[in-house]
């Protein structure tokens, strides 16, 4: 299945669910829940934090995270 | 009636909770667009019609479920509030941020069921309409909320309807009002009443709470033991909670485990479709900052354009500083001579004159350099800059055993170390925040600017090399490097043999770019000056009135004694044995006991002592004077080049200021490792300088 992390720069998917992660609890509070459309923007190098914007906010999370959030394909661009 | 009332103010961090509490307080709390800026409870106390309110102002928070020291602040509050009705305050003010609502209404609906009056601020109006994106009115009833205000911090806007409400609130009888909280489908009330009937069995708390606490309990393990409950209560319910997890299928089990962000979420998604929301962004739009961001946070020319400004701002420091600070200091000279020419002589005149004067204008003449610092790190701060520093140098400061959210305690750390020192509560994982602080006193801080200055202004001669880089500029930025490059160099030794639990993630949120707030800015500015100048007025002036005794006395004749015969000779004296081989002499050894107090004191110390020894009428350059000393004993000058470098490599790490020592012994809770750090960065400064000092010797310097 497809991460976070996978996803093409610009492009834009949903939530699916979360793998095992401790962070799970903040991700959600920030709004990253199931069903959540998110567009990945940008990854900094070396496997450093990437920056994502879901409703009309912007955040940044761990790669560690990113990797665990599994995604699906979003019906709409 | 009671007539003294209590208000906190909460809400998402970066919402504005800080600039409303200023214009409602006029106090100069310190505002800025990065998250956690507020690291504690803030109070205050203002006057409304005769009426006396308390204002809390909390630290930022997006749930009761804290991630870090400053959150828990809040946690803990909510949690009394919970607990104790008696604690409870009279209303809460909520800040939301009008541009990013349902996001921000997620705490808040943890604040509901406390049926605590609340009134809602909706901030940043002046960038987004609230008419445009909800029905006011509707969302009011729909909450069931005491109010809701359209709000501008920055454009003042609505801050006389605040009044008025809060004054409204505290003249109404509230017993009745009861907010409209999230309320279970009957089948998660089934699921989670074995969590429910245990907490009722003990305690006398509303259904509301106690519905709410549970659903908290059943998706979070650990914040069942933040709560108030006894120890046995605690293990009965993650026991309980334990067994009904077991009991779902392992389908359910991936949608249960956000079952609370769902639910909220769901409430709050409910209540804004009744009161007609409209989303205003989506999520393919791409914001102005975004746009900007392709530049600023590009992955090469990112942290490029990041080091450039770095070095753009220490230059600065030295170049526009030089005009008012010579003007600074012919005005202490002449303010000096005045004073001098119409005291009759005496002792007294002695003491204001060589003293006082020379000891605190000493220092004040670095007034204009902190400015012009502090300036460059309010700006970066409050137009949303730093968080794109920690997103970018995130990976990097973790290959140095850091965090991503050390960066702003670092940059701070380039201002003085304890404000520093006490924003690393950010910092959720202990471990990281822990190394931080040990190494951010390595960081050079403005109270080591006086002495590079002093030290580089007499005796690194004013060249330009390749006609372009100022000789004396790029000491000044070796020396910044130096101190930065072994902290981070031993925040990865210490990573490497701390045992400290470490848990670290980096959830932020990356604010839109926003002009700062000019009257904030200007505020900060004179708070930090205020704070250098009484600063000066208090522990220098005290420091050098009692050096002017001990450089003074014993008056053998009556007429003044050789300096070093006084006092303070002699204790110079004794020390000198130890830093000899550092190329210091005594006169510099008084220096660094004085410097204890506060590093600054050195240059005052040292303008003191040359007063004093001086016979002549009038106040002496304290530049001329350190150029011009000649040791008695080996006929060679005291001050050379090479001893100005070793002596502000020994400032670079020594450790000097107690004040920041104090602090780390508060924040880590135990002199452990204040002490281990006095103890390191003495050995450093004194190895270090040691190195510097024989190793020019052995080049040929002298």
């Amino acid at each position: 299945m497809k991460t976070l992390y996978s996803l093409n720069i610009d492009s834009i998917a949903k939530i699916s669910h979360f793998g095992d992660l401790k962070s799970m609890t903040r991700l959600s509070e920030m709004g990253m829940i199931p069903g959540t459309k998110v567009r990945l923007i940008k990854k900094t190098p070396f496997g450093g934090p990437v920056q994502v914007k879901i409703n009309d906010y912007y955040l940044i999370l761990r790669k560690e995270d990113a990797t665990k959030i599994y995604i699906v394909n979003s019906d709409e661009e | 009636m009671k007539n003294k009332f209590e208000f906190s103010i909460l809400g998402n961090p970066n919402s504005g909770k800080t600039a409303i509490f200023n214009l409602l307080t006029g106090l100069n709390q310190k505002v800025s667009n990065y998250p956690g800026i507020t690291v504690e409870k803030k109070s205050s106390n203002i006057r409304i019609n005769n009426k006396d309110i308390i204002l809390n102002d909390y630290p930022g928070s997006y749930s009761i479920k804290s991630q870090s020291i400053d959150e828990s602040v809040v946690r803990d509050a909510v949690l009394s509030w919970m607990s104790n009705i008696d604690s409870q305050p009279d209303g809460i003010i909520y800040v939301a941020d009008i541009t990013n609502l349902r996001r921000n209404l997620y705490f808040f609906s943890q604040l509901l069921p406390l049926d605590i009056p609340i009134i809602v601020l909706l901030n940043m109006s002046d960038i987004v309409d609230p008419n445009q994106v909800v029905d006011i009115e509707k969302l009011k009833k729909n909450f069931n909320v005491f109010d809701i205000i359209p709000f501008s911090a920055s454009k003042k806007y609505g801050l006389e309807n605040l009044k008025t409400t809060i004054e409204r609130l505290v003249e109404t009888n509230l017993t009745q009002l009861i907010n409209n909280s999230l309320k279970l489908s009957l089948s998660n009330k089934n699921l989670l009443k074995p969590l429910f009937d245990i907490i009722n069995n003990h305690l006398k708390l509303s259904k509301k709470v106690i519905e709410d606490l549970s659903l908290s309990i059943f998706s979070s393990e650990s914040f069942c033991n933040k709560l108030f409950f006894n120890d046995s209560i605690k293990t009965q319910l993650l026991n309980e909670r334990k067994r009904i997890l077991s009991t779902i299928d392992n389908d359910m089990l991936q949608s249960i485990r956000t079952l609370e962000s769902d639910l909220r979420y769901g409430f709050i998604d409910e209540v804004l479709y009744k009161s007609d929301y409209k989303k205003i962004k989506k999520v393919k739009l791409e914001s102005k900052s975004e746009k900007i961001d392709k530049v600023l946070t590009h992955s090469i020319l990112g942290p490029i354009l990041y080091v450039g400004l770095l070095y753009f701002i220490f230059q600065s420091i030295f170049t526009f500083a030089s005009v008012p600070m010579d003007f600074i200091d012919s005005l202490v000279t002449s303010f000096g001579n005045n004073v001098y020419r119409n005291l009759s002589e005496g002792m007294f005149r002695d003491l204001i004159v060589d003293g006082i004067i020379a000891g605190v204008g000493g220092v004040v003449i670095f007034l204009p350099q902190i400015i012009i610092l502090m300036f460059f790190m309010i700006l970066l701060e409050d137009t949303g800059y730093m968080t794109r520093v920690t997103f970018m140098m995130d990976k990097y400061m973790r290959m140095m055993g850091l965090h991503g959210k050390s960066i702003l305690p670092i940059m701070s750390g380039y201002a003085c170390a304890i404000p520093g020192i006490i924003s690393t509560r950010t910092i959720d994982s202990w471990k990281e925040r822990l190394v931080t602080i040990l190494i951010l006193p390595l960081i050079s801080c403005s109270a080591r600017l006086p002495v590079y200055v002093l030290m580089i202004g007499a005796f690194i001669p004013n060249v330009y090399i390749f006609n372009f880089f100022s000789l004396q500029g790029l000491v000044m930025v070796v020396m910044y490097f130096l101190g930065t490059v072994t902290a981070f160099i031993l925040a990865k030794v210490f990573s490497k043999f701390l045992s400290e639990r470490s848990n670290p993630t980096l959830i932020m949120e990356i604010p839109p770019y926003r002009l700062p707030i000019i009257k904030s800015v200007y505020k900060q500015l004179i708070n930090r000056s205020k704070l250098f100048l009484v600063n000066a007025g208090k522990i220098i002036m005290l420091i050098s009135i009692a050096l002017w005794f001990l450089v003074s006395f014993p008056k053998t004749d009556g007429k003044s004694v050789q300096i070093s015969d006084s006092y303070a000779g002699k204790i110079g004296h004794l020390i000198e044995p130890v830093i000899e081989p550092l190329g210091f002499d005594w006169k510099i050894g008084i220096g660094l006991i004085t410097s204890f107090a506060a590093r600054e004191v050195v240059v005052s110390t040292l303008s003191t002592i040359y007063n004093v020894e001086d016979d002549g009428d009038d106040m002496i350059n304290l530049k001329d004077a350190m150029k011009n000393d000649i040791n008695p004993k080996t006929g060679k000058n005291v001050f050379t080049p090479l001893v100005a470098v070793s002596i502000m490599v020994f400032f670079v790490y020594a450790a000097q200021c107690v004040a920041t020592f104090a602090i780390v012994r508060t924040e880590t809770n135990t002199w452990k490792w204040p002490m281990f750090m006095i103890g390191y960065m003495t050995a450093l400064a004194y190895l270090m300088s040691y190195f510097v000092y024989n190793f020019g010797l052995y080049l040929g310097f002298s």
